[in-house]
């Protein structure tokens, strides 16, 4: 007698958040790269504790600092091993951008049945590499235009025009940080936002979660 | 003699939020052939179900005029008249409020096989060796929940069309996303079989009681949307009927 297990995929739908992570040699200066790993250690928990929802939460990092790299593939967020980001070398944002798309693009490791994809940019400098290319590719491409993108910059060099280019959206909000406190804070709404899309009923509809909000949450 | 059977079932969601199906299926027999279809009202707009319900009254109205593929009539015009069809039976409602898929089989007196969709879903024809072939699926582009469909920006290229010459013994099956999304691709021979074999070797009560219940009980951890699956089954060493 078979059972519909017997033909049926054992997994909820996949929702996919991508985190580029600016780990350049200045990230090491005034423990950001400290303050980024703690803030990416609690997302990701938080997301491998959200075992109810339509959507199950995969987790992948992409680092650029010397080279950009796939530092975390992705991932089921309860399954990440996950190992901090050291911070050396230059900016090149542009070939991150390209592993991005690369990823999003590649329907063995985003099926089609994913919702839609949730990318976060951090950096605290400057490219020094071509990303303009880049980055018309991703917002080009068919699939990874439509993830919902998230922008932090920290500290006063980050180049906001880049990350607003990155958000391509004249209603969306770059964020700052200052201080260990407000990376922590970014990734706290990060992390509200997806979890209420892996809750919501249509997971593949952005929910707005105001960060000023956050206050009222207090822990996690 | 041709077997049509099938069943749709609200999904989780739409339960709890005390709506109703939004998918709708349709199998019907004359003298164009046998028919069946599932389409899938998108997007819990206020009139998804009239959508995809129009969309099922669309296919029973148009597949009467189509002339045969033998005749080398365009397929084409055939889905144009289901969209204007539907168009015209949703009225006063906008098209654009009662979005819905629409994927059918037309199972011709002579043999011929005429499947066609718009949107997502799965459209599989298992030949009598065995052969599994898939139609359909969701646009390369897209990610779950997104789909092309009728009263959905759209050019009619978009349908994909397929004819099939007369050969015996051919299973039909069509599934809304509800069902597509969650088969493992490597196990669709299972699926077939238990469709073909399990369900389809029972009697019509028993065979619809059995299909709802599969469907209800859903094993596909957070599984949200209605799910709809119409078979076609024609009898081996048959050629004309």
């Amino acid at each position: 007698m078979t059972s519909t297990k017997d033909f049926t995929i054992a997994s909820a739908r996949p929702l996919p958040v991508v985190l580029m992570a600016d780990v350049s040699g200045s990230m090491g200066v005034d423990g950001k790269i400290d303050a980024l790993n703690s803030a990416v250690t609690e997302m990701r928990a938080a997301f491998a504790e959200e075992d109810d929802g339509r959507a199950e939460i995969h987790l992948a990092v992409v680092t650029f600092g010397g080279t950009a790299a796939l530092h975390t593939p992705l991932t089921l967020a309860n399954e990440v091993r996950w190992t901090p980001m050291q911070a050396h070398g230059r900016t090149p944002m542009g070939a991150a951008l390209d592993i991005v798309t690369d990823l999003i693009e590649d329907r063995e490791r985003v099926p089609s049945r994913a919702y839609r994809p949730t990318i976060v940019l951090v950096s605290d400098g400057l490219p020094n590499d071509e990303w303009q290319g880049p980055l018309e590719r991703l917002l080009g491409s068919e699939r990874a235009a439509k993830a919902q993108r998230f922008a932090l910059g920290i500290g006063a060099d980050a180049d906001h025009d880049v990350l607003r280019a990155f958000l391509h959206d004249p209603e969306g909000r770059v964020f700052e940080a200052h201080e260990a406190r407000e990376i922590r804070k970014f990734f706290q709404w990060v992390t509200m936002s997806v979890t209420a899309r892996s809750r919501s009923t249509a997971p593949n509809q952005t929910v707005d979660v105001d960060p000023l909000d956050l206050d009222d949450y207090g822990e996690f | 003699m041709v077997a049509t059977y099938g069943a749709s079932v609200r999904g989780p969601r739409n339960r709890r939020e005390g709506r109703a199906n939004q998918d709708a299926w349709i199998r019907a027999g004359g003298r164009f052939g046998h028919l069946i279809g599932v389409c899938d009202g998108v997007g819990s707009l206020s009139a998804s179900a009239t959508g995809a319900q129009a969309a099922c009254r669309a296919l029973r109205q148009a597949v009467p005029t189509w002339p045969g593929t033998a005749c080398s009539a365009d397929p084409k015009h055939l889905v144009r008249l289901v969209e204007i069809l539907w168009c015209l039976a949703l009225a006063p409602r906008s098209p654009a409020e009662c979005a819905s898929t629409c994927l059918f089989a037309l199972r011709e007196p002579d043999g011929h096989l005429l499947l066609a969709g718009l949107g997502d879903g799965l459209a599989l024809v298992r030949s009598s060796d065995g052969e599994t072939t898939t139609f359909g699926g969701r646009s390369p582009g897209c990610f779950g929940n997104e789909t092309l469909a009728l009263g959905a920006p759209h050019r009619i290229d978009d349908w994909w069309i397929e004819t099939r010459p007369p050969a015996p013994g051919r299973l039909v099956i069509l599934a809304t996303d509800g069902v597509a999304d969650d088969l493992d691709p490597t196990r669709l021979d299972v699926f077939v079989s238990w469709l073909s074999t399990e369900v389809g070797g029972l009697a019509p009560a028993a065979r619809w009681r059995c299909l709802g219940a599969a469907l209800r009980n859903w094993p596909v951890p957070g599984h949200a949307d209605d799910k709809t699956i119409a078979v076609l089954a024609e009898p081996a060493g048959a050629g004309a009927s």
